[in-house]
């Protein structure tokens, strides 16, 4: 994979693990819903560019709603299994909003109380918070098709 | 003594040569370092935790030994044994070649062998952990890409290969190793600083070396 530093110069492989190694200093937990993100599109190395980009494809939200699924009964610690269950329901919200489809069976009893849990949650970023606020809205207001 | 040849010429070898010494000069005073300083000298039994970097140390050990070396080739030359020749017998080239980053060099060179180091360190580790799984299809979706430019290795394939349950679950196993590998090199780093609290400037450093930045 061939990459270009600011400055034009090729950036060495080398550099990527010291990234994540940066990144798992950062936080653990949140290294590893990022690196998931990233495995489906390096072109959007974190789950909040993921799910935000309006553009994303459905194929990239099921990859993430699995992924992310997984990761809530796997994950290594309580942390990771938490942002787990969290990063789910927020990629099932951007399903809603950017693709105007219900990427889940889950009830909207059981969605309406997954939203409102990240709705407020601070961990969360806002931009993320945003999406699941709309997605709860057309949840409220029948919007969804299923 | 194989080992600390290893695990130091390609770093020591990539500041010599940058500083413009040739491939059989740069190979003698490596050898000659790693000898002299690094294993007669105990530079690793001297090297104190608390005052820095072991490879901050390293770095102005070579320095060092390469400015007396460069002095003492330079006596000899001004004392040649047959006694004082003329002046047009004398060689012009007392220095050496300086240009390009000799310390830029021994950084990146220090950092692809911390890697390849903990590469191999943290697959032996998930083959004792019963993790081999995890890390073939760490090594298949991510090392092989980064550092062979080979595509990544469908999920299909990996869950048919491994009999897995499904892709999320290897895209799981892989963030597994991963996390092993990224451990395991903050491990390796934690040893050669003073603090644990500088493990992320070393990083930090040693990623800028590499031509990488912190997104």
């Amino acid at each position: 994979m061939s990459d270009r530093s600011q400055s034009g110069s090729p950036v060495d492989q080398g550099a990527d693990p010291m990234r994540w190694a940066m990144d798992l200093g950062a936080d653990a937990a949140m290294a590893s819903v990022n690196w998931l993100a990233a495995d489906i599109d390096s072109a959007r190395p974190t789950a909040e560019a993921l799910l935000t980009n309006p553009d994303v494809p459905v194929k990239h939200l099921l990859a993430a709603k699995r992924a992310y699924k997984t990761l809530r009964i796997v994950g290594e610690t309580s942390d990771e299994r938490l942002l787990g269950a969290r990063w789910y329901a927020a990629t099932i919200a951007a399903g809603i909003i950017h693709r105007g489809e219900l990427i889940t069976s889950q009830s909207d009893g059981a969605l309406d109380r997954a939203f409102s849990a990240l709705v407020d949650e601070p961990e969360m970023p806002v931009t993320v918070r945003e999406l699941v606020v709309r997605a709860l809205f057309r949840l409220r207001n029948g919007m969804i098709q299923r | 003594m194989d080992r600390i040849a290893a695990r130091y010429w390609p770093a020591i070898f990539g500041y010599l040569r940058k500083s413009g010494r040739d491939h059989d000069t740069a190979s003698d005073l490596t050898q000659g370092f790693i000898c002299d300083v690094v294993v007669d000298g105990d530079l690793l039994e001297r090297a104190d935790p608390n005052r820095g970097r072991f490879r901050t140390l390293l770095l102005t050990s070579l320095r060092n030994y390469t400015i007396q070396r460069h002095r003492h080739a330079h006596r000899l030359k001004r004392r040649p044994d047959g006694g004082v020749a003329s002046l047009d017998a004398v060689g012009t080239d007392h220095g050496v070649d300086v240009e390009g980053d000799p310390e830029a060099a021994f950084n990146a060179e220090w950092g692809r062998t911390l890697i390849r180091t903990v590469l191999a360190a943290a697959s032996e580790e998930c083959e004792a952990s019963d993790l081999a799984t995890h890390w073939a299809i760490f090594d298949a979706r991510v090392v092989r890409p980064l550092f062979q430019e080979v595509e990544p290795m469908p999920y299909a394939d990996l869950v048919s290969k491994f009999a897995l349950d499904d892709e999320s679950q290897a895209a799981n196993m892989m963030v597994t190793a991963k996390r092993r590998f990224a451990r395991a090199l903050r491990m390796e780093i934690g040893r050669t600083v003073a603090d644990p609290t500088e493990i992320d400037a070393e990083l930090n450093e040693l990623m800028s070396s590499l031509g990488g930045s912190r997104s």
